[in-house]
């Protein structure tokens, strides 16, 4: 199978399966907006949640592929792995974004604040910061083999260093803990709840392999059309 | 000594050799330091804000500065007539280049953090004899850590045509940690906390040394490959 | 009684939709934007390919990626 038609077929695959997730989305959203109950304490706004915390799983999950395939590559040296992980990259950056705005609009009504430095909100900033970097080094990297050695690298040092930015948030918080105005109680999910955000969290999962697939066949699309240019120059 | 080692350290004589000609990253290592202690002591309310609360930040930022310059010089003056292609040329083991470089950034960093520390006593007027050497140690080790990724990063970024974009852009994140690290050490050793009681921190500092001295060595040889 | 404070569940969703469904989109332009700039229209293509003939072969393009 040539590059080309790799390309469509995935671009074929993920597109029915990104379909199928923002379908999934629609079904969250009326779940979570009109038939989950209004959590009593904290509002209509404790609901960000189910969108709220999908998206930082999804991130993650980005960010670890990303991590994984990096050492991967540097072990195989297949350029396909290096587009997947570069394709991982990018749609970690769109749930991190994601995570990085419904953040400050779920802590401001619930925790009083918009931006409260806790570990996770923190280490999806600067894992936001990593990815920008990763993706604006592949933009200035012409050949196609170093790009993917530096970025393999980049991705490799991003999964050690995260968990070392959680840390360090997590020795400030322990040492001098944060004065917080309103503070929510933390009981179990009540089962209605835990059913919304399961379902979210599945759906998320979905659309982050789906939109991984159109990235990494859009990846093949753009080589095919090198090579293409290539032969005919 | 092995020829790893012997190759290394040729390389790190280079590098210091070169610098002591010129000085100008000294020269501006000073400035720099000068620049940011004066600033963010004149930023701040000083009926609200003693000057003992934002030193730690401010000697901090100003070391970042150092390696920053630092970094930035070392792969730079190897880009000048492509010299690190003639090195790459000769059977030196490139672990051995990592290491020299490492050890040339590292003085070269920890001179202009040795030039800031007297500048930040003069203008801070903190009492660092209290635990002048536990603070030597700590500085240590965050420079450390911001050298070994800085000069790994910077052997990428040397390789792009925006590489004083692409270096900090890079490593800051790296930073957080030993940085965050380095400055709540400095708060508490300057109050006359024990080491012993900050063993939280010095731990952060101790395994992010480990984890990234050992990866930017391994890694290194990935970036030189042609 | 609950807090009233729906203003920012609203935003807050309307801002992942905006977010998903604008990544989405821009994935499926770029791929056919890929698509357009190639000299063989491949016929397995999901997205419609441009009707007219395809132009003359392009110079290669310097742009890096």
């Amino acid at each position: 199978m040539t590059l080309r038609e790799r390309g469509d077929r995935i671009a074929r695959v993920g597109a029915v399966v990104t379909a199928a997730a923002l379908l999934g989305l629609v079904g969250v959203y009326v779940r979570a907006l009109v038939y989950t109950p209004v959590e009593a304490a904290q509002g209509a706004a404790q609901k960000i949640f189910y969108v709220h915390v999908p998206s930082a799983w999804a991130c993650l999950m980005a960010f670890v592929v990303t991590g994984l395939l990096s050492i991967l590559y540097l072990w195989l040296k297949d350029r396909r792995i290096d587009l997947a992980a570069a394709a991982s990259a990018e749609v970690g950056l769109a749930f991190a974004t994601i995570m990085l705005t419904t953040g400050p609009i779920w802590g401001k009504p619930i925790w009083g604040t918009w931006w409260t430095w806790d570990a996770r909100l923190t280490s999806t900033l600067f894992l936001f910061l990593l990815f920008v970097g990763y993706i604006v080094l592949r933009g200035v990297l012409t050949d196609p083999g170093v790009r993917g050695r530096f970025s393999a690298v980049i991705g490799i040092m991003a999964l050690f260093l995260v968990p070392f930015i959680h840390l360090t948030v997590y020795l400030f918080r322990t040492l001098h803990p944060a004065p917080i105005i309103l503070k929510p109680s933390r009981p179990s999910l009540p089962g209605d709840m835990l059913a919304t955000l399961l379902l979210s969290v599945g759906v998320f999962t979905v659309l982050y392999l789906g939109f991984v697939m159109l990235r990494y066949a859009l990846g093949l699309l753009r080589e095919a059309r090198e090579e293409e240019l290539a032969d005919a120059s | 000594m092995g020829p790893t080692l012997r190759a290394a350290w040729h390389i790190a004589l280079k590098d210091v050799a070169i610098e002591w000609r010129t000085k100008t990253a000294f020269a501006s290592g000073l400035v720099f330091a000068v620049l940011v202690l004066a600033v963010l002591f004149f930023s701040r309310d000083p009926t609200t804000v003693s000057s003992t609360d934002i030193a730690p930040g401010a000697l901090w930022v100003t070391f970042t500065f150092a390696a920053m310059l630092g970094l930035n010089r070392a792969f730079l003056i190897e880009r000048e007539q492509r010299a690190l292609d003639g090195i790459l040329l000769t059977p030196t083991p490139p672990v051995a280049i990592f290491w020299g470089k490492f050890a040339a950034n590292l003085a070269f960093v920890g001179t202009i953090e040795a030039i800031s520390l007297p500048l930040f006593v003069l203008f801070y007027d903190v009492p660092i004899w209290v635990r002048f050497g536990e603070l030597v140690l700590v500085i240590a080790m965050a420079t450390i850590a911001f050298v070994a990724v800085g000069t790994l990063l910077s052997a990428m970024a040397v390789r792009t045509r925006y590489a004083e974009l692409m270096l900090p852009l890079l490593l800051l994140p790296f930073l957080v940690p030993p940085l965050v690290g380095g400055v709540q050490l400095t708060a508490r050793l300057l109050e006359g906390r024990p080491l012993s009681d900050l063993s939280g921190w010095l731990k952060l500092i101790a395994g992010f040394d480990v984890a990234f001295v050992t990866l930017a060595a391994l890694l290194f040889q990935v970036v030189l490959d042609e | 009684m609950p807090p009233e404070n729906a203003g920012f569940m609203v935003a807050a969703y309307v801002i992942v939709a905006v977010i998903v469904v604008g990544y989405a989109v821009s994935l499926m332009l770029r791929i056919r934007a890929v698509r357009r700039r190639t000299l063989t229209p491949s016929s397995s293509a999901p997205f419609p390919a441009p009707t007219a003939a395809p132009p003359a072969p392009l110079p290669r393009d310097p742009r890096p990626r």
